[in-house]
């Protein structure tokens, strides 16, 4: 199997989790409490993008525009499902700013620097910190309000292991994307993606989890 | 992906990955482990505070039904017979009788029903420190020291230096730890010659002290299991510190009296 048979084995092995995933949530979208709400709308935002990237792709169009634009969903939903889960009124305040401000900086980052051919690592680095420090703020909360007797039963801790581990082993495959193109060949590039979306099958995997389990306080 | 510096580069890179990748896994098995630990923690100090919380609650139930036994006792032993043998002589008086004896009669009932009627006073002040509530601790610890002197026992000193009172419910709760500290003198301080105390209001610092120069007992040492359970008198004293939120320092020995001390800051002054 060549890399970009086995790249495309995995895209599609993602989308199959992603498309899983989006569908529990829509099953289950009466029981759930508003933060798993929130992360199953993001959810269908994610499917959208995926068709049209799939979309753009198949056609040989450009689809790294869609990134920024992706980013930008993904931060505001995120900060808004972590907003309903800290329940912190000074987070709570703060939420629309930082996230308005990332926004803001996707926006003018895709209209002022617009990109067919490269990744933008910077925006796909700043975008994984603030990710990060939404679950740190979720893992303070746990360690600080001791509520949870058992963090297998609860649904934002699988919501923010998956961060964890989707955000801290992707940002070094951000960090290397374009120097990987233009140094390398495209064999590595494709391989070093190939784990990107494993470990986005990780982290669906981990949604996945969330909106099945039933919280147990 | 042939080229030398191409593996080495792969090589350091998935490496790279790896290492963040178990960063990650180790972040989160430090904070389910962590987490566990915590609420553990937590959950040995809610029985212990449970515990804690019930044996107080005996405590209380307990000093209740002692006090309503007393209460009991006091009146069927004291008012009961008192008031009995007055309704004897009012029986009495309604026969024939010499009108001397008569006249007698009507004195001794007279008396009787006096004793009764301080019997009841005292019952009543045993039951609710009227004078704590009209004119304040320091008037009510004079009284309760007046009292004790006139029973003769053992001579009591009392200094008061009290320029700010507390609330009521403090003063009562100060008033019932003094009340059963000078009892616990009077019983067991066999051989004291004098009882002091004090009630000082210095700084921030609220102090009662009392102090026999009597036998004295060997306390346990400090972190040691104490022999015995303390008794309901010492119990409803540590109760009453605790919801003050007071400190209590007792200092004995044998033959060289007992001393006690409940310190009782200002911030917890309401």
């Amino acid at each position: 199997m060549t890399s970009d048979a086995l790249f495309v084995f995995v895209a599609r092995f993602m989308e199959f989790a992603l498309a899983v995933t989006f569908l529990s949530g829509v099953v289950r979208f009466r029981q759930l409490p508003p933060e798993l709400r929130c992360l199953v709308v993001f959810l269908g935002l994610d499917v959208l993008t995926e068709i049209a990237s799939d979309w753009l792709h198949r056609h040989h169009q450009p689809n790294l525009f869609l990134f920024p634009i992706f980013a930008a969903v993904e931060i505001w939903f995120l900060a808004l499902v972590y907003d309903r889960a800290l329940q912190w009124p000074a987070f709570s305040r703060w939420r629309p700013w930082l996230a308005g401000a990332f926004v803001a900086y996707c926006v003018l980052d895709g209209w002022l620097f617009p990109e067919v051919a490269r990744f933008k690592p910077a925006l796909q680095i700043v975008e994984s910190v603030l990710v990060l420090s939404l679950v740190g703020l979720y893992f303070r909360k746990l360690l600080r309000e001791l509520r949870v007797t058992r963090l297998d039963q609860e649904p934002m801790f699988w919501v923010s292991t998956g961060i964890v581990i989707n955000s801290l082993g992707s940002i070094q495959i951000f960090l290397f994307s374009n120097y990987l193109l233009t140094h390398y060949s495209n064999q590595l590039s494709t391989a070093a993606w190939a784990v990107h979306t494993l470990l986005n099958v990780v982290l669906y995997a981990c949604y996945c989890t969330a909106l099945w389990i039933r919280p147990r306080k | 992906m042939d080229s030398p510096p191409e593996v080495t580069f792969a090589s350091l890179f998935f490496g790279g990955i790896a290492f963040m990748l178990l960063a990650a896994g180790g972040l989160v098995l430090f904070l389910v482990v962590y987490q566990k630990r915590l609420l553990q923690q937590q959950l040995r100090l809610q029985a212990a505070e449970a515990t804690h919380q019930q044996a107080l609650l005996a405590a209380i139930v307990e000093a209740q039904e002692l006090e309503r036994e007393r209460i009991g006792r006091d009146l069927h032993d004291g008012i009961g017979s008192t008031i009995a043998t007055a309704k004897l002589l009012v029986h009495r008086l309604e026969g024939p009788q010499p009108l001397a004896d008569r006249t007698d009669l009507l004195g001794l009932v007279k008396e009787i029903m006096g004793t009764a009627v301080q019997d009841v006073r005292t019952v009543s002040h045993s039951l609710y420190p009227v004078v704590l509530a009209r004119f304040g601790l320091a008037e009510a610890l004079q009284h309760l020291v007046d009292v004790s002197n006139e029973a003769g026992t053992l001579a009591v000193a009392l200094e008061v230096e009290y320029p700010r009172p507390l609330a009521l419910a403090q003063e009562l709760a100060l008033y019932r730890i003094c009340q059963e500290l000078m009892h616990n003198a009077f019983k067991h301080a066999a051989g004291a010659t004098r009882l002091g105390v004090q009630l000082r209001q210095r700084g921030t610092l609220l102090t009662l002290a009392v102090d026999d120069d009597g036998c004295g007992f060997a306390l346990p040492a400090p972190g040691a299991p104490a022999l015995a359970a303390p008794g309901v008198g010492l119990r409803s004293i540590d109760v009453r510190v605790q919801l003050l939120r007071a400190r209590l320092h007792r200092a004995s020995g044998p033959g060289q009296g007992t001393h006690t001390r409940v310190e009782l800051p200002a911030a917890f002054v309401v």
